[in-house]
């Protein structure tokens, strides 16, 4: 039985200075996230994606209610060294959060800052370059690469301190399609291979759809959870929430409306290019 | 043409070992009144690109022109050309520093010595523009705005000055769908009512490719394709060579004429494909 790695309990936030009497950023949120599970967690802006991904690795603290990092309760502060490098997070623009002068120093950062051994330091930022794809980048400055680069690079920051978990929040808004696919295939076989759980925030729904579950954030509540197949179907929700599905999703909705004799269901090109050529065979 | 470069190139930190050839001899146009969307994979010079069409950069070599005029980089010509030409970066609500949304889009009319009534009037139209005419808003501070708000709102300081043309880089990043649907109407409607010449860097091609003209796609500093939709997204293994993709709804039709389906790839709305797919629904059931 996989273990709780991520736990939230009735867990209210106000940001400071916020009245009491105004809506809070989040509003007793409840979740439990298994270690090595993917997650998407998907809403409009304004929703609380940033503010519950800040509280999962206690930049934020709840007003009320609880936090737990693998057991451990944001509440004490005591505890957040241990937290923060339990759970890694990445944010939208890279350049935020490089600060070394070099693609090796700035990976070797985190564990500087913990005070580990210097060989010990090499060893475990050449295997972050390593597993990332990125050694032949160390010696480069970092204000010289391109986003997708950059993202990696602060992804390797992450991987060289081992976390267990990686809260990502919307590492691809800046980077190209190309750059894109290079970053979320590298999540997604950290995911798979070494069991790291993910926490993704995204608007992409094609990125949605490789999650193994979605939670849907709307006005601080957490609306509703459930797999890709399910959430991402459920149009009418979606657009009364102002998001959409994958574009084969959108188009399978529209055709089914007209009469289209579809399934439900369809996210996938493959699924709808499976069905109207099954169509075409029919008739 | 509007604005056209001739031979224009461009290094970062000549003569060094980082040099970075960022535009290698880009020769193109953009007409007037034209909606362009300028595209390319990261590194390839969009950025270098707009910065030079409203005098932040100027070229190692070959020139940049606008309504057939050379581009001149002293004091005044710059503060002319800033006037006409108006740039939106990244993620530009970055830059807001005033104390109330008014303040801010003011300063630009403002800094140009505008009368106060003049620029009570120019704030006005810019905020009327954007969406953002609320009086309560008007007192707020920006920084207090929504994210959608905020980048709106940077936008209608930009639009105060009165420019001709509106350069926008990724001006949809981080913005939600509903966010991202509101801004790009807004750009539509810059462009076709109010007669603003409209130039956007965007991945977003869903949504940019029912309102576009006109392409322009950069690769490695060079000008690798220019010309309308239906050109540029039949060049499909171009494209993806140098790592772009295709309008979402373009892919899924290229993967079912793939299969061997009967259907057009140069479609790129879902109404569009929901029209295509129905039509051939009604052959393929009533022969």
């Amino acid at each position: 039985m996989p273990k709780v790695l991520l736990e939230t309990k009735k867990l209210t936030f106000f940001y400071p200075g916020q009245a009491e009497s105004s809506a809070p950023a989040l509003k007793e949120i409840n979740l439990q996230i298994e270690e090595g599970e993917y997650i998407a967690l998907i809403g409009a802006n304004g929703s609380g994606k940033t503010t519950l991904l800040k509280q999962l690795n206690a930049l934020l603290r709840p007003t009320s209610g609880e936090v737990y990092v693998d057991g451990i309760s944001t509440t004490d502060e005591n505890n957040l060294p241990q937290i923060r490098s339990l759970c890694g997070m990445i944010f939208q623009n890279p350049d935020n959060q490089i600060v070394g002068a070099t693609v090796e120093e700035d990976v070797a950062f985190g564990l500087e800052n913990r005070a580990v051994p210097p060989p010990e330091i090499r060893r475990r930022v050449a295997a972050a370059l390593e597993l990332l794809g990125i050694s032949h980048l160390a010696g480069f400055p970092p204000h010289l690469l391109s986003g997708g680069e950059k993202q990696k690079v602060a992804l390797a920051g992450l991987l060289a301190l081992s976390p267990r978990c990686l809260l990502l929040d919307e590492p691809t808004a800046m980077l190209d399609p190309a750059g894109q696919a290079v970053l979320i295939e590298a999540v997604q076989r950290l995911n798979r291979e070494r069991g790291i759980t993910v926490i993704h925030v995204t608007h992409f729904p094609e990125e949605v759809v490789l999650a193994g579950r979605v939670l849907l954030l709307e006005n601080g509540s957490l609306l509703k959870e459930g797999p890709p197949s399910e959430i991402l179907t459920d149009l009418p929700l979606l657009h009364r929430l102002g998001l959409r599905t994958t574009a084969a999703g959108e188009l399978a909705y529209l055709l089914r409306e007209d009469g289209f004799p579809l399934p439900a269901g369809i996210l996938h090109n493959r699924e709808l290019v499976k069905h109207l050529c099954l169509y075409a065979q029919k008739n | 043409m509007f604005i056209c470069t001739e031979k224009l190139s461009h290094t970062y930190m000549p003569g060094t070992p980082f040099a970075v050839e960022a535009l290698r001899g880009v020769d193109l146009s953009i007409a007037r009144g034209s909606f362009t969307v300028l595209l390319g994979p990261s590194g390839s010079g969009k950025s270098t690109l707009l910065q030079h069409f409203n005098g932040l950069l100027r070229p190692t070599a070959g020139r940049v022109l606008l309504d057939g005029q050379p581009l001149g980089y002293g004091r005044r010509e710059l503060q002319q050309l800033r006037r006409r030409v108006g740039l939106v970066f990244q993620e530009p609500e970055a830059q807001f520093f005033s104390e109330t949304l008014f303040d801010e889009v003011a300063f630009a009319p403002r800094n140009f010595g505008l009368e106060p009534a003049l620029v009570e009037e120019r704030v006005e139209q810019a905020l009327q523009q954007v969406g953002l005419d609320d009086p309560v808003l008007k007192e707020r501070s920006p920084f207090q705005l929504s994210a959608g708000q905020q980048r709106l709102a940077a936008i209608a300081s930009v639009l105060a000055m009165q420019p001709q043309v509106m350069i926008f880089d990724e001006p949809t990043s981080g913005l939600d769908q509903a966010g991202q649907q509101k801004l790009f109407a807004l750009l539509q409607r810059l462009n076709r009512v109010s007669g603003l010449t409209v130039v956007v860097v965007t991945h977003r091609l869903e949504r940019v490719v029912p309102l576009a003209d006109y392409f322009l796609v950069l690769d490695r500093g060079r000008l690798l394709m220019e010309g309308p939709p239906e050109e540029i997204f039949l060049r499909v293994e171009e494209l993806r060579r140098c790592g772009l993709a295709l309008p979402p709804v373009t892919e899924l039709m290229n993967d079912l004429v793939a299969a061997g389906l009967p259907f057009s790839t140069t479609l790129y709305s879902l109404e569009e494909a929901r029209r295509e797919i129905n039509a051939w629904r009604k052959k393929v059931a009533y022969p």
